[in-house]
């Protein structure tokens, strides 16, 4: 009786390891499945840099320049606003997995770079080279326009 | 429920617990619950797999990130329906990703880079949704009535007394162009909106033969509403002298103008206000009109020089460009010259001081 209720015990233990066999087997079904789906829709490389950078030349919420009715002057930068806290603000990528850097050249008074990087940016990691967008800058007076050169740097990151 | 049986049952078993002792009921108990969930997680992998669904979901959760992506980069104001099937989906839109099925254990998301006004929406069951982008935020609606409201104006205390009502291009225009082929002018439209603003319009006819000469003539062309004096005129007027002229026109050279209406502008804040209320309290009337768009004459398809156009004439100008008409399944919005005429007076009586 003893021994018939120690191999019932053991059976049940089997069962139990078998059980956490298959749902081992389940997750890496479904991580598979995941990795499937992920791959059939490819994203077209460089829409997204194209995206970002279209959003910081253009987006009247980050450094374009806007007029008294709020309209937005795309590729001029407006100096009084292209700051690290501002960049935050309107570029949160808590959640996505590219890092940006921003370096300004303004080419007025003497010549003023700021570099702006989202908090995410790897100063290690390797990048690719990429020419820098020639800009319109509004000085800080908001009064006259110079010449300006503005680089935008991407990594992705995990 | 099944799972639950089977837990009542086994803790309840008390023959089982004597025979197997209780931790190992325990266990048993915990096997089968994993087993459960193990079964049903196969069952509905295997669904979406077979289905497709999945993919389906992984590509409305990129699409739609991207999309708010764009939407961001647009410098201006912007709206657009999101035509995807979204039948049968859940889908969120948290402040840095979109997520379909979030209820789901396995449900897909994709992130995107979020603005300052952080988004939250929940949508369920909906054929299509709109997405605008008004300054700086970007509002979801699944209801077209609330898309329409969403064009925001800059409030602006403007002085209109004198409104020149503009009908119109010369007739060697109209002819042979999209409208001509079902007898639709401008002019008869404009008419229509000034009658319902308030005008008597009397017409003499002038039978030439040609259809588009018919009625050409006017005849009490002035008329008072709320203050304003309103004058129908032929195109190219001088408008010197008034304080806006509105000319109204219909797309019907511009396939991508359908269901759109656009309010072009010159480069002046104050036309530009107008413009914007007018177009908003017309876009409020249900008169299947989807977006709204106010565009400067520079880089419309206008060309300022073109002798067609009124608005080399002066800042004061509104061209009013309705969805065009090209055949009779567009003919209900040649119907609403009254909704056009109540757009036009409510959204001068915001504006006007």
């Amino acid at each position: 009786m003893n021994r018939k209720a120690q191999t019932t015990a053991e059976d049940a233990m089997g069962i139990v390891a078998l059980f956490f066999v298959l749902m081992l087997a389940a997750i890496i079904f479904v991580s598979l499945i995941g990795v499937d789906a992920g791959t059939k829709h490819v994203i077209r490389e460089g829409v997204e840099e194209t995206l970002f950078t279209q959003r910081v030349l253009s987006s009247p919420s980050c450094f374009t320049y806007r007029d008294n009715v709020n309209r937005a002057y795309p590729g001029i930068i407006d100096f009084t606003r292209f700051n690290q806290e501002n960049f935050d603000q309107c570029f949160d990528n808590t959640y996505n997995n590219y890092a940006i850097r921003l370096t300004l050249v303004a080419k007025f008074l003497e010549r003023q770079t700021i570099v702006l990087k989202t908090s995410n940016w790897q100063d290690y990691a390797i990048i690719e080279e990429k020419p820098p967008i020639n800009v319109l800058v509004k000085d800080d007076e908001g009064e006259h326009l110079f010449e300006g050169e503005l680089r935008i740097e991407f990594h992705k990151v995990g | 429920m099944l799972i639950l049986i089977i837990l009542v049952m086994l803790i309840m078993n008390k023959k089982a617990e004597r025979h197997f002792g209780p931790r190992m009921v325990l266990m048993m108990t915990f096997g089968v619950v994993l087993g459960a969930l193990m079964i049903f997680f196969f069952i509905e992998m295997g669904r979406e797999y077979a289905t497709g669904e999945i993919y389906t979901n992984t590509f409305l959760a990129r699409d739609l990130a991207l999309t708010i992506d764009s939407m961001y980069a647009v410098p201006g104001n912007v709206m657009m329906t999101y035509k995807e099937d979204l039948n049968s989906k859940l889908f969120k839109i948290g402040e840095n990703y979109v997520k379909i099925d979030p209820d789901d254990p396995d449900s897909t998301q994709y992130a995107y880079v979020s603005d300052r006004e952080k988004l939250d929406y929940y949508f369920g069951d909906k054929e299509n949704i709109f997405i605008s982008k008004q300054g700086y935020d970007i509002i979801l609606s699944d209801g077209q009535e609330e898309f329409r409201n969403t064009l925001t104006c800059t409030p602006m205390s403007v002085e209109v007394s004198r409104v020149l009502l503009e009908y119109s291009r010369n007739l060697e225009a109209v002819i042979g162009r999209g409208t001509e082929t079902i007898n639709i002018r401008e002019f008869d439209f404009t008419r229509g909106v000034a009658q319902n603003l308030g005008g008597f319009i009397e017409m003499n006819i002038v039978n030439t033969g040609n259809i588009a000469l018919e009625g050409r003539s006017l005849a009490l062309k002035t008329f008072y509403v709320d203050g304003i004096n309103y004058r129908v005129e032929d195109y190219q007027q001088d408008v010197q002298g008034y304080d806006l002229a509105l000319s109204i026109h219909f797309g019907e050279e511009d396939d991508s103008l359908k269901n759109v209406a656009v309010a072009y502008v010159n480069d002046d804040a104050q036309t530009r206000s107008i413009a914007c209320h007018i177009l908003s309290e017309i876009m409020k009337k249900d008169i299947g009109l989807t977006n709204a768009v106010i565009k400067t004459v520079d880089g419309s398809r206008f060309d300022i020089s073109d002798s067609l156009f009124p608005l080399s004439l002066g800042d004061n100008v509104i061209l009013l460009e309705f969805g065009n008409i090209h055949a009779r399944s567009d003919m209900n919005l040649y119907f609403e010259q009254s909704n056009v005429a109540l757009g036009i007076k409510e959204g001068l009586n915001s504006v006007v001081s």
